[in-house]
């Protein structure tokens, strides 16, 4: 028997390619390359083959190589970009398009990352928003609300790196530079053993390597921040380095000089870098780094101001080692600070609070083929997260709180294919918290049965556990939290079942549809009541609860031609119960009742079309549609007005039930145009021009109610009005 | 790309139908609510004082104009009952009237306000009972614990201060005894000369910008503060700094700390998040905690002390 292995890369830069599809032709064996654009095809007869990869977006690579008995043939693979703009004409066997389409995934493509309409600047969150399964908390957040589940509950992966902190502008916008991204990945639910620590879902992250063949970058002027990268070949690999600012000083300088409590400092700065060390044909090892910040400094009135200081740094160091063509293993060390140092400053009183994570880790992940039909995984992440919660006032400590845990996690799995029609996938993954001393198991299985050729019928069950909790408020994410389990604290847990079927309805169109149901239970939330921390015991923050959700997606994707794009339905119900919250006014306040939160959309409907006018202009536009979201309409007040400390009133709504009803439907359109030149023959260059809610449709974000007037008013808060936004890119 | 497009209809055509056929047959099984009345009760016992007004309303629906008048109700039996260690009821129940002790009928009185009919000193560290029976509302019932005694050490108190100075105003508060709740506090400043030219550079700035009005910081009490924020002295008292957002006006200041009970803290920790600043969604209202059965309102206990000083101008 022979074997073929090697990587799938980019021939202009040399960069990976992840899930890239590779085939024998003749004897119908195909694989795709993993997350470090690694493939491996084993146990084959000797023979002369056709071997053919391909990948979107790029020419279909195909040659004839013949294997002798006992041969491992080394074949690192270059596909040609085409460019979207071309169309293309793909001749693909089956086997061939073994693309991943793995249950409960969804991929965005960076370029459409950098295209799509966005609010003043191109952001990776926002566009995985219009994924179905994926919703928006508001026009304001780039929160990831992902099949029911709140932000904190989908693991963000940077380079393999906890991030904690995926935001910048107090939600506005994610922390992640377009540019310097190679592949944004989601596994939406049912994600395997290989992950964990999270109840709902994974965003794994992987930026650019940088280019292997020749120096080059660019520059991006834009109405809210600038973006620059450069990248390049140096004598052992490559190198990559992206650096993106916000830039509204000036702007803010011209209205501080009209207006009062215009920020005195406000600024995000993001700054990716890594070097690639191709040490050896078995051995590439790679330093990545990412720092960011949020700095932002308010007046309000005299004598008083609000300082808001925010971000993350991660590194790690990543070693690829191809042990035999049956053995893969990579090797990771990382680190991960998050801090948040929110301060208030009012009348000659100072508040504080000081949030900081650090998590240190190490991880090994195998892959092990020990046969044709199976792929084992294997892996163990073991590390240390000591998480500091700290409170001043009137610089007084009245609340410090710091837990260091180590953490341990391991898993095996098996993807093994039964059959041509059946691939079975079998994982278990074991977790351990010392603080609290928690041990969890999670199973995980998926099965996939391919009845024909164009159709893919899948199912998955997982049961997943979360040590963590992001304390938020879904309108500003500046004062962000983060708390873990300990004693009394235990984790959350949930279940996830999927059914769901992948189709190829026609040439170069895709039609995904998935049904879920899960669980979440043991859900631990800061108590919204708890006004002051001091003197209490941890759990004692907290208040435990538990959720549901269900519901089908469907995502119709167009891949090549001149029209591209896709259509993404959701149809979502999410449910969550804490005792003493949402009762009934006259009832047992230990109770509780389910209750949609503000996130729940019944339907989400995101479709994305790009059209190529010319080979100079093209057209992106986003239409929006979703149930309007949920909130509570008071029926009745009442007024407390006899207080002995104060003559003041305190006006007191009502409820019968929390999110009773829900705001008006949501919808907007989003158009761009993008222009492709050059810039004085040096380099491509390209203007975009976008509107952004080009009908200027006023959708509700809340109501606010005034106990000023009598009845109570009830006020719109609307968002986003029409915004035109402009922005110049340079590539050399 | 002229075949493409038709094609590409075609395709969407089929989950188009499907959303809408969703979109017809989903309802929302978590519809609108009707409007229910309930019974309002507001009352506060103050350890060493005489028995307090009990306000009696019912709640207004949420479109109407509302005053406490127009929604008083008068037709109540309202009794306090001073319970025994046991929880049994003592001897001493004191039984409310609108027309206060002696009165009647045929005396003008406050609408929904009940008074006491008889003299009684409330005791720090017992509880009472609340019942109130009015027809056509289930009967309400509520208790209090209240809450002990305790002295500001009023020799430590200067006679003036100057604002924002690095010597902080500190209050020495001794306590009879410790109980395994922690004490939770509300501060007052209560000017006794508020007007706008005395008013503290960060309030005057909110004044000026229409913020905030006069009357409305006469009276400038703070948050809830649990007992843990201060320091302890070798003497078991509780060492506090006055905070200086606590100031709005220059001049004659009179202070007031108040050690609430349970009833009042949860309510007002709860009902502060309604009109949002917690960690809840903007538009997402919860109910205040009340701890009353049968109603909704407060009825609560309070043990006070209060010092005065001037604040000097820097």
């Amino acid at each position: 028997m022979a074997a073929v292995n090697g990587y799938i890369s980019d021939s202009q830069t040399g960069e990976t390619l992840i899930s890239a599809n590779i085939a024998l032709l003749e004897i119908n064996r195909g694989s795709s390359s993993n997350t470090s654009g690694y493939f491996s095809l084993t146990n084959i007869p000797p023979g002369t083959y056709t071997l053919a990869a391909s990948f979107v977006g790029y020419q279909r690579f195909e040659m004839e190589i013949e294997l002798e008995p006992g041969q491992s043939k080394r074949l690192d693979i270059e596909l040609d970009p085409t460019g979207l703009l071309l169309e293309e004409i793909v001749v693909e066997s089956d086997i061939e398009a073994e693309e991943r389409r793995d249950i409960g995934i969804s991929q965005i493509q960076t370029r459409q990352i950098k295209e799509l309409p966005a609010v003043l600047e191109p952001d990776v969150f926002r566009s995985v928003q219009l994924l179905p399964g994926v919703k928006a908390a508001s026009d304001f957040s780039s929160g990831l609300y992902v099949r029911g589940g709140s932000p904190d509950q989908t693991l963000i992966l940077l380079d393999e790196t906890t991030v904690y902190n995926p935001s910048h502008f107090f939600g506005f916008y994610s922390t992640f530079n377009p540019d310097a991204v190679k592949d944004v990945r989601l596994y939406k639910g049912g994600y395997p053993a290989r992950y964990g620590g999270r109840l709902g879902s994974v965003l794994t992250v992987y930026n650019k390597d940088g280019n292997r063949n020749e120096f080059g970058g660019s520059v991006s002027l834009g109405l809210l921040a600038s973006r620059v990268l450069a990248e390049g070949p140096h004598s052992y690999g490559s190198w990559m380095l992206a650096v993106r600012r916000s830039t509204l000083e000036p702007a803010l300088a011209v209205l501080r000089r009209q207006t009062d409590n215009i920020p005195d400092n406000f600024y995000f700065l993001d700054i990716n870098g890594k070097v690639n060390f191709d040490l050896s044909d078995n051995d590439r090892v790679s330093l990545a780094f990412y720092s960011g910040m949020d700095n932002v400094l308010i007046p309000i009135f005299e004598d008083a101001e609000v300082g808001l200081k925010y971000g993350n740094r991660t590194f790690s160091a990543n070693w690829r080692h191809i042990f035999s063509d049956r053995l893969f293993g990579t090797l990771t060390a990382t680190g991960s600070y998050y801090f948040n140092e929110p301060q208030f400053r009012i009348g000659g009183t100072p508040f504080e609070r000081n949030n900081e994570i650090h998590d240190y880790s190490i991880k090994a992940d195998f892959e092990y083929l020990p046969n044709e039909n199976n792929i084992l995984s294997a892996g163990i992440w073991s590390g240390l997260k000591t998480l500091d919660f700290q409170d001043k006032f009137d610089n007084q400590v009245t609340f410090d709180n710091l837990i260091e845990s180590q953490y341990t996690s391991a898993y095996l799995q098996n993807r093994w294919t039964l059959h041509d029609q059946w691939i079975l996938e079998a994982g278990i993954r074991g977790n351990y918290f010392s603080e609290g001393n928690y041990l969890r198991i999670d199973p995980r299985i998926s099965l996939e049965h391919r009845p024909g050729e164009r159709l893919r019928l899948q199912a998955a069950y997982g049961r997943y556990h979360q040590f963590l909790s992001l304390i938020t408020n879904e309108a500003f994410a500046g004062f962000d939290l983060w708390l873990t389990t300990d004693e009394g604290v235990p984790p959350s847990y949930g279940d996830q079942f999927i059914l769901g079927a992948k189709t190829i309805p026609l040439s170069n169109y895709a039609l995904d549809v998935e049904v879920y149901y899960r669980t979440m239970r043991d859900l631990f939330e800061l108590n919204p009541f708890m006004t002051d921390a001091a003197g209490l015991e941890y759990p004692e923050l907290f208040r435990f609860g538990e959720g549901f959700a269900y519901g089908f997606e469907l995502y119709l994707e167009r891949q090549r031609g001149d029209i591209t794009g896709f259509i993404g339905y959701t149809f979502g119900i999410t449910k969550r119960k804490f005792p003493g919250f949402n009762t009934p006014v006259l009832d047992n306040t230990s109770r509780g009742r389910f209750y949609p939160p503000k996130y729940d959309r019944t339907h989400d409907l995101n479709l994305v079309l790009n059209y190529d006018l010319s080979t100079n202009w093209r057209i992106n536009s986003v239409f929006s549609f979703a149930t309007g979201q949920a909130y509570t309409e008071p029926t009745g007040r009442m007024q407390i007005a006899n207080q002995p400390w104060s003559d003041g009133t305190r006006d007191t709504f009502v409820v019968e039930r929390l999110n009773n009803t829900r705001l008006p439907s949501y919808h907007r359109l989003d158009f761009g145009v993008s222009r492709y030149g050059t810039f004085f023959g040096m380099g491509e260059a390209e203007w975009q021009f976008q509107m952004i809610n080009a009908y200027s449709k006023r959708n509700i974000w809340f109501y606010q109610y005034d106990f000023d007037e009598n009845p109570v008013e009830r006020n719109d808060v609307t968002l986003l009005p029409v915004l035109p936004s402009i922005s110049y890119t340079v590539n050399f | 790309m002229k075949l493409l497009y038709p094609n590409f209809i075609n395709v969407i055509s089929i989950p188009l139908a499907a959303i809408l056929l969703l979109n017809l047959s989903a309802c929302d099984p978590y519809g609108d609510d009707e409007v229910r009345k309930y019974l309002v009760v507001e009352s506060y016992l103050i350890a060493g004082e005489s028995m307090p007004v009990v306000r009696l309303s019912r709640t207004a629906p949420i479109d109407q104009e509302y005053s406490f008048e127009k929604f008083a109700i008068n037709e109540a039996d309202v009794t306090i009952h001073l319970l025994e260690e046991d929880g049994e009821e003592s001897q001493t129940s004191i039984s409310y009237s609108l027309f206060g002790p002696g009165g009647s009928s045929a005396n003008e009185f406050s609408p929904g306000v009940y008074l006491p009919t008889r003299q009684h000193t409330i005791q720090p560290g017992r509880k009472y009972r609340l019942q109130v029976e009015v027809p056509d509302f289930p009967d309400l019932q509520s208790a209090t614990i209240i809450p002990d005694t305790f002295s500001i050490q009023s020799d430590d108190v200067p006679e003036s201060i100057m604002y924002q100075s690095s010597q902080q105003l500190e209050l020495i508060i001794r306590t009879p005894r410790e109980t395994d709740r922690q004490n939770v506090y509300i501060f007052n400043t209560e000017s006794l000369n508020p007007v706008e030219g005395e008013l503290v550079p960060f309030y005057k700035s909110a004044f000026d910008d229409g913020q905030i009005e006069l009357r409305d910081l006469t009276n400038n009490p703070s948050s809830l503060i649990n007992e843990a924020n201060f320091e302890k002295t070798a003497d078991g008292d509780i060492k506090l700094r006055y905070p200086w957002i606590g100031v709005a006006f220059f001049g004659p200041n009179r202070i007031s700390v108040n050690s609430v009970d349970r009833n009042i803290s949860d309510f007002i920790r709860s009902q502060e998040v309604q009109l949002g600043g917690s960690t809840l969604s903007p538009g997402e209202i919860p109910n205040a905690v009340y701890n009353i059965e049968g109603g909704i309102g407060v009825f609560g206990s309070v043990a006070t002390d209060t010092v005065s000083t001037r604040i000097e101008k820097p």
